[in-house]
């Protein structure tokens, strides 16, 4: 059904109908934010690589594939975006989303999320590799993506995508269990 | 907590923590209104694919070869200094969202474009009598 809904909602598009371009966008905007966010970009750049994404999208209606793919086709043209940006900045300024998590102050993440269970699930996930946080970035916003895009997306090899997630999340797990909130 | 458990509760924080900003999904609305029936150029190389991350200082100038023009991106004070070599059309537009430039193209197929601000940006060359050809989007 999700699958047919993207493909009618493309057709819909291509055929002049804004509101299904406005139901593609806000049921993917989330996911290509993510992914420009998961390599780092500034928000000034993640916002022009989510830009160009769906000016690239509105151009390539009709030349979509697989519409069940979609989240997949996303990922892939946002990541390279994201990396052709990268290139041209030259990581001179890289940005740390998560630098100060390890400071004794609240951040303001902090502050936004509360001390509750959020909090130490934020805690946890921000003690994960770049690779890990990169890889469950993806997989919670688009499920659906096939492994293989997954893989495609965060630049590793399809076949070490299962191992390399399971050991993310199990990670992940155990070190929520060791802040008492996995019981 | 299985695994898509804890993802859907992974999912939930990040959009609580790094959410998209609310201007971010408008401008993602208006990009259906820059559609338009050129035919695409087809991209051959782009220094910003193919230069090393972590290369100081090679990104600033930007060279891209479509199928039909060469474009140079020099970033300035005042935005992006374009020069760019036209296989085809008589005048070459710069678009970016909500804006475009128009310049000729002289005979020998070069043309300069001044104060375009960086972020999406797209080139179309026109011909009077022929389909425009634009670029693809991408950030400058």
């Amino acid at each position: 059904m999700q699958d047919q809904r993207n493909a009618e909602l493309l057709t819909r598009a291509h055929h002049g109908d804004q509101r299904a371009w406005r139901e593609l966008v806000d049921r993917h905007i989330r996911l290509v934010w993510a992914v420009a966010r998961s390599h780092r970009l500034s928000p000034d750049d993640a916002a022009d690589v989510n830009q160009t994404v769906w000016l690239i999208l509105a151009e390539n209606l009709t030349t979509i594939r697989h519409p069940e793919r979609l989240s997949a086709w996303l990922t892939t043209t946002t990541r390279r975006e994201s990396l052709a940006v990268l290139r041209l900045r030259g990581r001179e300024q890289p940005v740390d989303l998560w630098d100060s998590v390890d400071e004794d102050e609240p951040t303001p993440e902090d502050l936004a999320i509360g001390l509750d269970t959020d909090s130490r699930l934020w805690r946890a996930y921000t003690t994960l590799t770049d690779r890990c946080r990169q890889i469950l970035h993806l997989l919670a916003f688009a499920p659906e993506t096939p492994f293989r895009q997954v893989a495609d997306a965060v630049g590793i090899p399809a076949n070490s995508l299962g191992p390399t997630r399971g050991r993310c999340l199990e990670v992940l797990r155990r070190r929520l269990a060791r802040m008492e909130v996995v019981r | 907590m299985n695994d898509r458990t804890l993802l859907d509760a992974l999912a939930g924080l990040l959009d609580r923590v790094d959410p998209p900003p609310p201007a971010l999904a408008a401008r993602a609305r208006t990009a259906f209104t820059e559609r338009t029936g050129a035919l695409p150029a087809r991209l051959i190389t782009d220094s910003a694919h193919t230069t090393e991350t972590g290369m100081r200082g090679v990104g600033r100038i930007r060279t891209i070869r479509f199928t039909e023009l060469d474009l140079r991106l020099e970033p300035t004070g005042t935005g992006l200094h374009v020069t760019g070599l036209a296989r085809t059309g008589t005048h070459a537009v710069a678009h970016w969202p909500g804006g475009a430039r128009t310049t000729p193209v002289d005979p020998s197929g070069w043309f300069h474009v001044d104060h375009v601000p960086p972020g999406p940006v797209r080139f179309v060359l026109r011909d009077e009598g022929r389909p425009d050809i634009a670029t693809r989007w991408f950030v400058a």
